[in-house]
């Protein structure tokens, strides 16, 4: 079975997918940088 | 070779540990400034494009990485804000989802054991203790209820347009009440002012899980982590894993009663709950356990 292969192939190329496609700014980037209320419990 | 490698790493787990949550946490600066100007500030730092494998609230003065919880149920609610408003999604979710499904099928929750800067944490108060309470299975679904309900379907289909909705983090996570919600709270009046019933009710889950955490071993990976529920879920099919050789096996029961997890080790050890930390192979007196790298799966 090369299940563990596939598996690792598809996650690869989700992740380079991800990188192409996605806007890596506004997805993470921006909201990481800000302070999330949410977190500390006031949001 | 690999069997003198992996014997350092299981000496060398708690100095590893550390390493990645100074690594993960290094915005020290921030910090400072945050605590002389009195007021709340985090880490601007570009390296939160990036997600760690662990569970580490980026809101933390200090985290230079990002949550990729919090990444996660932030994509979701982007999802849902954007199908309404009839725009493009955004595909960074498929990067978030292809790192922790990689680092799952490579180790499962290998990361849980050497690289969450909250196991260290728990890790870190269970050693004033050293007590180990067994947690029922019941509760220990609880994380896959977590999981589906608070990181996926809420943010997904239950949110305020004009907000942002991160249901786990708003009202479970102890993590972000910790490395977050401590800081900033004592650092900013003008926080501390906005603090509402949700405060209260994060800080009693906070409260209670330090109380268990002196207790029981990795409680909240036992019991509430969505991270380590997703990389559960790859265990049994991970390319590093560990073995047991019952023929050398003396039955002795070190390994289980060394176990955070509190795993039958003898019975089970490709646990879901495992998370790789090699104690049981530490104690084995006649080295039955080992780890080993497994590509391809054994007919």
């Amino acid at each position: 079975m090369k299940i563990k292969i596939i598996i690792l192939i598809i996650s690869i190329f989700m992740i380079i997918l991800g990188l192409i496609f996605g806007d890596i700014i506004t997805g993470i980037l921006q909201k990481a940088l800000n302070i999330c209320y949410e977190c500390i419990g006031i949001g | 070779m690999i069997t003198k490698i992996s014997k350092l790493i299981i000496r060398l787990r708690n100095f590893i540990q550390l390493l990645f949550f100074f690594i993960i946490n290094s915005d020290f600066v921030t910090l400072f400034r945050s605590i002389i100007n009195k007021k709340a500030m985090i880490s601007q730092s570009g390296f939160k494009r990036f997600c760690i494998p662990g569970l580490n609230c980026y809101s933390c003065p200090m985290a230079v990485f990002s949550c990729p919880i919090g990444s996660l149920q932030f994509w979701f609610n982007d999802i849902s804000q954007r199908i309404i408003f009839s725009q493009k999604i955004n595909f960074i979710g498929f990067y978030i989802i292809g790192i922790l499904s990689s680092v799952g099928i490579i180790g499962g929750r290998i990361c849980c054991g050497f690289i969450c800067p909250f196991g260290f944490i728990q890790d870190l108060i269970n050693k004033i203790t050293n007590k180990n309470i067994n947690i029922p299975k019941i509760l220990r679904l609880i994380k896959y209820v977590v999981l589906v309900l608070f990181v996926i379907i809420l943010p997904l289909f239950i949110f305020d347009i004009t907000k942002i909705a991160p249901y786990f983090c708003k009202l479970l996570c102890p993590a972000g009440t910790l490395q977050a919600g401590v800081p900033l709270l004592i650092i900013d009046k003008n926080i501390r002012q906005m603090a509402s019933f949700i405060t209260l009710l994060k800080f009693v889950i906070l409260i209670l899980f330090l109380i268990l955490f002196l207790f029981s071993k990795r409680a909240f990976c036992k019991i509430m982590c969505p991270l380590g529920a997703i990389w559960s879920l790859f265990n049994k099919i991970s390319i590093f894993k560990l073995e047991l050789d019952k023929k050398t096996c003396i039955d002795c029961k070190k390994c289980e009663n060394n176990c955070p997890m509190n795993i039958n080790i003898t019975n089970n050890i490709e646990s879901l709950e495992c998370i790789r930390c090699l104690e049981c192979i530490k104690v084995c007196p006649t080295k039955s356990i080992k780890s080993k790298v497994e590509i391809f799966n054994k007919k």
